[in-house]
């Protein structure tokens, strides 16, 4: 069961009874049942990435890792099922594909979206006042102020997209540095 | 020799078992010692019962046959510079029967020119075809038409016939046919109501009396019959036909002899050679024909006897000459080598003799195959008796539950009883001789008939392919196309018979019980299989349900359309599970959409 919390679930990943049904692992070809056993692995699949702060996922590597695989019942999801997945997580709004545009070998798992973590960053600039200062992305991602922040160690990725989601609400504004590394931002109020 | 039926074709006509057995045209006859020039160049046909006459100029008239049991003898006479070979056919009388006068051959057949009798005749030889009247009165010599004539005795114009109209005495002499058969120089007396009796004649008066007196009325000595008299003088000669010795009463009359001295004398001249061959030939029919003897009253009322050849005797001037050429010539040829067995004779026996065998075989080889076929009928409607006697208690006996071991085992009967009457084949199986126009439609009830126990014994749905070679298999020799097959089956529900044809998705057609099988007892009863021996494959689903591979499948595809069941593939093959997937849907429909779902606290800020 994924838990909500904020703070990074401690243990494993606790598995849903679903995922030891061997079933589970085959493309059904009916198509309610289909509908069913999609519903769950998104649900599987956010939750796994969640719990473990997974960002990316690379289809052809994924296959043979958790959860994708379950060694007890030596089950493996193909990677066009997989695929399939993604796509459908996608249209959630839930990841993004990443890479060569078509190639769909690997994506970004947005288990939050980014919209999200946009406010989230917004609500913490503004308990600490940090309106119109310029801050780096690398502080704002790995800074000793963020730390217990959930965009604490944010994957640069998302957190780009999450500033730009605030950019493009006009809460800030980002300007490239030395660097593309050393993305600044300015968050207004 | 009688008159013959030709062919349109001018060939005799045959009676069944008639061969011909040599042919030879050119061919000319002689009566007696003299030609006979009503019949001088023809075709002479050889058959196996008799000899053939067909001649060149007429042949619907004067076309003749004689039959081999008539010939007594025949003998080959070599050609020399001008007189072309001869056969000579030495004819056997007619056996008597009581006396020679009575003998009248029963079918008195007469050609034209050859019977001619004397007045005294009456009703003899009859039945020719036109040539006589009914008194057997022949037209004389020629057929060309009845010849005009002075009467003797009463100088009446007579047209034809022998005997005068008005006076009734014979015609004498005057023809211009050379076989007269008169007596043209005797005047005897003529027995006017053309009685059949040929009267005696006294040696000592020549009165003729009748044939019944004992002594001469007129000069009173004893009268013998000609038989005795012939007996006496010619032991050695041949008996000659009765015939003879009526047609030549008047010669014996006149001769003071016995008609039984005169030997009836047919003789083929062949112009054109190929006398030997035809001769060979001759005497093997002859040979045969007298096995044939034995049996028939030889001469009786069976045979056409031959027309007595007037021949030597009639003709007046040869008559003493020729009764004692034929008298001198008899004994010679009497002592001639009588036909032996052997030769042609043999073999025709034999080919004969078989073929009467084979006949014989084949007749009892019938009967026996009728035999055979008449049981196999009894037999199987036997089997269906006994089928029908079981069908009504043994099904129940089936599918109570908790038999007693007694029933199992019958049941067990039961079954092996079904699979043999289903081996037993279909009578009379429907073909499209038979059916014609509807031949479809005879085929699918045939088949609803054959197939209906079976398919509800295989539980209500059988692959089509097992259903073809079931019946087909039934149906032994007149097998049925599958294509006529399946459009029978096609017919199922138009002619609303019990049974379906049925396609699944994958391709797969079956026949099914409409009544008994339907998709939702098949997932029930796939669902308690699999809630029962855990998840299934498709072969442990054949095995429990004791139906082919490709049907398990297609119930398990079934069940999997229908929402009971999911699928699992591995390197391991397919396997099916209780659908759970369904169950989970039911359950997060239930409990609202809970897990899986990010419940963000910081939603409400977007």
């Amino acid at each position: 069961m994924s838990n909500t919390t904020a703070v990074p679930t401690p243990g494993a990943f606790q598995f849903p009874e679903i995922y030891n049904f061997p079933p589970f692992f085959t493309r059904q070809p009916n198509e309610s049942t289909w509908q069913e056993q999609r519903r769950q692995w998104c649900d599987l699949i956010l939750a796994y990435y969640r719990h473990n702060r997974l960002y990316s996922l690379t289809l052809a590597e994924a296959i043979t890792e958790p959860p994708f695989t379950n060694r007890q019942i030596h089950r493996s999801l193909r990677v066009d099922v997989l695929r399939e997945l993604v796509d459908d997580l996608v249209k959630q709004g839930n990841a993004s594909w990443t890479g060569a545009k078509n190639a769909k070998d690997s994506c970004l798992v947005l288990w939050r979206k980014p919209e999200v973590w946009a406010s989230m960053i917004y609500q913490w600039a503004n308990e600490r006042g940090l309106f119109n200062t310029v801050l780096t992305v690398f502080e704002l991602a790995n800074g000793d102020d963020t730390a217990g922040q959930e965009f604490h160690n944010l994957d640069s990725v998302t957190l780009r997209r999450a500033l730009d989601v605030l950019q493009s609400q006009g809460k800030a504004q980002l300007f490239v540095g030395t660097s593309d590394d050393d993305m600044g931002v300015k968050l207004f109020a | 020799m009688n008159p013959v039926e030709l062919a349109p074709t001018q060939r005799p006509l045959l009676s069944s078992s008639e061969k011909i057995l040599c042919i030879q045209n050119k061919v000319g006859l002689y009566q007696g010692l003299e030609r006979d020039e009503e019949h001088d160049c023809g075709t002479v046909y050889l058959t196996t019962q008799r000899l053939v006459y067909v001649d060149q100029q007429l042949p619907h008239e004067r076309s003749l046959a004689l039959n081999h049991q008539a010939i007594h003898r025949c003998t080959l006479h070599g050609g020399f510079l001008y007189t072309s070979a001869k056969i000579c056919l030495y004819l056997k009388p007619k056996p008597t029967n009581g006396s020679d006068r009575d003998a009248q051959p029963a079918e008195g057949s007469g050609t034209s020119g050859y019977n001619r009798q004397k007045g005294a005749q009456g009703t003899t030889l009859l039945e020719t075809t036109g040539t006589t009247n009914m008194y057997g009165q022949a037209r004389p010599g020629s057929s060309a038409g009845p010849i005009e004539w002075k009467c003797n005795i009463c100088d009446q114009i007579n047209r034809g016939g022998i005997k005068c109209t008005l006076c009734g005495v014979p015609h004498q002499g005057n023809y211009e046919s050379t076989d007269t058969c008169n007596v043209a120089a005797d005047t005897r007396p003529v027995n006017a109501s053309g009685a059949e009796r040929q009267p005696l004649r006294c040696p000592v008066c020549t009165f003729d009396n009748h044939e019944s007196m004992v002594r001469c009325e007129m000069c009173d000595t004893g009268l013998s019959k000609p038989d005795e008299a012939a007996a006496d003088q010619t032991n050695a000669a041949p008996s000659e036909s009765t015939e003879y010795q009526r047609l030549r009463t008047q010669e014996q009359a006149n001769s003071g002899r016995d008609s039984n001295d005169a030997i009836s004398l047919i003789k083929l001249s062949f112009r054109a050679g190929g006398a030997s061959a035809f001769y060979a030939t001759l005497k093997g029919a002859v040979d045969n024909s007298a096995w044939e003897l034995i049996g028939i009253d030889s001469f009786g009322e069976h045979t056409v006897p031959p027309a007595p050849l007037q021949g030597q005797q009639q003709s007046a001037a040869v008559a003493a000459a020729g009764t004692s050429a034929a008298a001198a010539n008899s004994p010679l040829l009497a002592r001639e080598r009588r036909p032996t067995t052997g030769g042609i004779s043999t073999i025709v026996n034999t080919a004969h003799e078989t073929q009467q065998a084979r006949d014989v075989t084949l007749r009892s080889a019938f009967s026996d195959l009728d035999a055979l076929t008449a049981k196999a009928n009894e037999i199987v409607s036997m089997a269906e008796h006994i089928a029908t006697q079981l069908n009504s208690p043994a099904a129940s006996k089936l599918h109570r539950k908790g038999a007693a071991e007694s029933d199992e085992d019958n049941a067990e009967r039961v079954d092996a009883f079904r699979q043999y009457l289903l081996d037993l084949g279909i009578d009379s199986p429907v073909t499209r001789d038979t059916a014609g126009a509807v031949f479809h439609d005879e085929l699918a009830r045939e088949l609803c008939d054959y197939l209906e126990n079976y398919v509800s014994q295989c539980g209500g749905t059988v692959a089509l392919v097992d259903a073809y070679c079931l019946y087909n298999r039934a149906r032994e020799f007149s097998l049925v196309y599958p294509s006529d097959f399946v459009q029978a089956c096609e017919k199922f529900e138009a002619l609303r018979l019990p049974l379906r044809l049925r396609e699944y998705p994958s391709g797969l057609l079956v026949l099914e019980d409409a009544s008994s099988a339907s998709d939702a007892l098949v997932i029930s009863r796939v669902g308690a299989y699999i809630a029962s021996f855990g998840p299934i494959t498709a072969s442990d689903l054949a095995a429990i349900e004791d139906c082919a591979l490709t049907l398990a499948e297609e119930r398990l595809w079934l069940c999997e359309r229908a929402g009971a069941l999911c699928r699992d593939e591995s390197v391991e093959g397919v396997r099916f599970y209780a659908n759970a997937f369904a169950a989970a849907a039911a359950a997060a429909v239930g409990a609202g959409r809970g897990e899986g779902d990010v419940q963000d606290p910081l939603w409400q800020y977007i």
